[in-house]
């Protein structure tokens, strides 16, 4: 028996590992995870890939750009939050451009706050967010959008929105969680935004 | 702004010893009794204790806001009322946790629901959790103590429409609902309950037990931190505090030290077991910060021809307890039906969708009703709660996973409350789950929800009622702490607020941790003063 046949036959490796020298023998002990079908090759390559998209998100928030600085929204997380307020609320908007883009500009002020209201380890896991979902590699794996949100058109935030909402991956559910209750808690508990609404504020004490 | 009177203002202005950590705190602070926290369990305790002639100090995290304070707006309510700006949530994500921290604590911010402790749930304590004294007929002198002190009364105004479907939905379908009992005091009807009350009509710890407390020369520390106890032996020696900013952040490297003859812990589910792990507290059994629950919470949106304005009017005052009262504990789990009050904010991440589908949800936001259902959690092996363990620097989180049983509730819950507001009257319903949109009638939302995945991030929901955490139990090996709340291996140690909860309460918990409480800060109040005190 070949070492060759010995990984696809795996019925045999009883009797061929008794042939083999110990040195032999540990060389060949993990061999299995060659072949395409078995449960440890698939084990391997979710692992290998697990490994990959970690690294890859931790060098994207060490040495990428991030959404927060200082307490202040950077020119990349006015990107993502702008693209997100865009995708999450952009139907409710004024018609009007520059009503529009005074909305929006005003959602990202009132963001800042909000932002700045939450505990350092909630600011630095949004931050985080913000991150991913501002550098292109990390966005396309996230969203499947390549270009920035702001060159993104609405259809494009749309559908980059969509695929993390209903993505097969856990972690990208959650990332769509969690951009939609910062993006939708900031807009509509500003009392800037009821009238797009319908609520018509409090009772005056 | 409110103008209506702010009678905690005026009691600063008579000399009300209250000090903002931000501020600056002193080194050394000594009191017969420091109580950490200012919500259900402090407030009762405080008032208790200062009613003994006992020496108290209380230490809250959140900052102080009162009536005047109070506008009515979520943007300001939650940033500086609730747990983590409002961001709170369990670890995994899944499940937003709405708790109050403030001075009253999440009192300030609940929306007034008041019910005794279920019997079966106290009969369940006394079985598995050796609680026999935890009897209906035994702690129901305390549950009316603390209805009278806190002028708990069913509502007497009709419900607004937000939950007036649920009782009408509820007699379609020949189920039971009845009205709900209210803390309040001539209550304005306004309906910002969640955001503090502007008119002092809710009968927080804010306007009842702290202002007795502080009338009777308590101390107030707010904005400052319990950080840890020191511990030596059985004895807890000193707590050690820092002053914080309303974020959370510290302010400087100062700390203040509080040593008492007793220390009683009144921070909360979540935070009380968090600051006994901060602390190195003894767990002999590793049973601290384990069984902590939620009523997990499933929510459905119903769209009606008539206008519900669900934001205006009492919050809560119909439920149902069908679904709880026709579920037995071994079998599948049950929920207690609640209408959900719909400021934009909230209404916004309760009505789920983003883009076309959300616009087309807020455009029927006047004329939608939000139900709730809340599952009662602990009482099965495959509802066994979370886990409070300590973040990197040091605060807590709460590691709960949705079990397949729990989600199977959360189906079945979207199913009852679907077919409660059509046989109401909806022309329209929404789930709140990812694959769910708005169905036109009872048969088609029962096919489509009975099709739904029940995974993570497809199941929408949260919790405002978290419980356990620092459990009585009967015996060392079964709690945290002792039937009489002081803590197994720490003498001079008592736990006074939901974390004490073997399981969920399975209704909306404050008036259990109001008749509980009571209950031990009068045995506490007579060891520490041999003197007999009541709440009322």
């Amino acid at each position: 028996m070949g070492k060759a046949q010995s990984t696809v036959n795996l019925t045999n490796n009883v009797s061929f590992f008794a042939e083999l020298s110990p040195t032999e023998a540990k060389d060949m002990v993990d061999r299995s995870i060659d072949h395409p079908l078995t449960p440890k090759r698939r084990w391997f390559l979710k692992t290998a890939l697990a490994i990959g998209a970690v690294g890859a998100t931790l060098g994207g928030l060490v040495f990428w750009h991030r959404g927060m600085s200082n307490g202040k929204l950077t020119e990349h997380g006015r990107d993502v939050f702008r693209g997100l307020a865009i995708g999450f609320v952009g139907p409710m908007l004024p018609q009007d451009p520059a009503q529009r883009e005074a909305v929006l500009e005003g959602h990202l002020k009132h963001l800042e706050v909000f932002l700045n209201g939450m505990p350092n380890v909630l600011q630095i896991e949004i931050n985080a967010v913000a991150g991913l979902l501002g550098n292109m590699p990390t966005r396309k794996l996230l969203t499947g959008l390549g270009p920035s949100w702001t060159k993104a058109s609405e259809e494009d935030i749309a559908q980059a929105i969509e695929t993390m909402r209903m993505n097969p991956l856990p972690t990208t559910r959650l990332t769509y969680q969690v951009v939609r209750a910062v993006t939708c808690m900031a807009f509509f508990s500003n009392s800037d935004h009821w009238h797009l609404v319908g609520y018509p504020g409090p009772v005056q004490i | 702004m409110s103008k209506l009177p702010d009678p905690f203002r005026e009691g600063l202005a008579r000399g009300w010893k209250a000090t903002n950590g931000e501020a600056g705190l002193p080194e050394q602070v000594q009191c017969d009794v420091v109580i950490i926290g200012s919500g259900a369990g402090a407030g009762i305790t405080a008032e208790l204790l200062t009613k003994a002639g006992l020496d108290v100090v209380l230490v809250e995290e959140g900052p102080l806001r009162t009536s005047t304070d109070f506008n009515q707006k979520e943007s300001e309510a939650y940033a500086t009322l609730y747990q983590e700006g409002g961001g709170r949530r369990t670890m995994d994500g899944a499940l937003t946790l709405l708790q109050g921290r403030c001075v009253g604590g999440t009192t300030v911010i609940n929306w007034t629901s008041s019910f005794r402790t279920p019997a079966p749930t106290l009969k369940y304590w006394q079985d598995e959790f050796g609680l026999k004294d935890f009897t209906e007929e035994g702690m129901s002198p305390w549950f009316a103590q603390a209805e009278k002190r806190l002028n708990m009364l069913p509502w007497q105004a009709p419900p607004n429409a937000n939950n007036e479907v649920l009782r009408t939905g509820a007699t379609k379908l020949g189920i039971s609902s009845d009205v709900i009992p209210r803390n309040v005091k001539g209550c304005w009807n306004i309906g910002s309950c969640g955001m503090g009350c502007p008119t002092n009509a809710k009968q927080s710890m804010l306007v009842t037990t702290i202002p007795s407390a502080l009338e009777s020369g308590a101390r107030l520390f707010y904005q400052t931190r319990a950080q840890e106890f020191d511990i030596e032996g059985d004895k807890v020696k000193s707590l050690v505090c820092v002053p914080i900013r309303i974020n959370g952040e510290k302010t400087s490297d100062k700390v203040m030290r509080v040593t008492a003859k007793h220390y009683v812990v009144s921070g909360g589910a979540i935070n009380s077991p968090a600051l006994l792990k901060r602390s190195k507290a003894p767990d002999p059994h590793d049973l601290l910060g384990t069984r902590t629950f939620l009523h997990p919470v499933a929510f459905s949106s119903g769209v009606f021809d008539q206008r519900i304005e669900g934001w205006a009017g009492a919050p809560q005052s119909i439920y149902s307890d069908h679904f709880v009262h026709n579920a037995p504990m071994a079998g599948p789990i049950g929920y207690k039906l609640e209408a959900t009050p719909m400021h934009p904010g909230l209404a916004s991440n309760l009505m789920g969708g983003f883009g076309k589908s959300l616009a087309e949800r807020f455009q029927n936001y006047p004329n939608t009703q939000l139900m709730l259902a809340l599952l009662r959690d602990g009482f099965h092996p495959e509802s066994q709660g979370g886990t409070v363990i300590l973040n990197v620097d040091g605060s807590p989180l709460l590691n709960y996973a949705m079990t397949d049983y729990v989600l199977a509730g959360f189906k079945q819950a979207l199913l009852t409350m679907a077919e409660v507001q059509f046989a109401a009257g909806a022309k329209k319903v929404l789930p709140l789950h990812e694959q769910g949109v708005y169905y036109n009638n009872w048969a088609e939302a029962k096919a489509a929800i009975s099709a739904f995945e029940m995974k993570a991030y497809y199941v929408g929901g949260g919790s405002a009622h978290i419980m356990g955490g620092c459990r009585m139990g009967g015996t060392a090996q079964l709690g945290v702490v002792r039937p009489d709340g002081v803590h197994w291996q720490l003498s001079n140690l008592s736990v006074h607020d939901g974390s004490i909860f073997p399981t969920s309460i399975g209704a909306n918990p404050q008036l259990s941790i109001y008749g509980t409480v009571n209950r031990l800060a009068t045995q506490l109040a007579n060891r520490l003063s041999g003197k007999t005190v009541a709440l009322v």
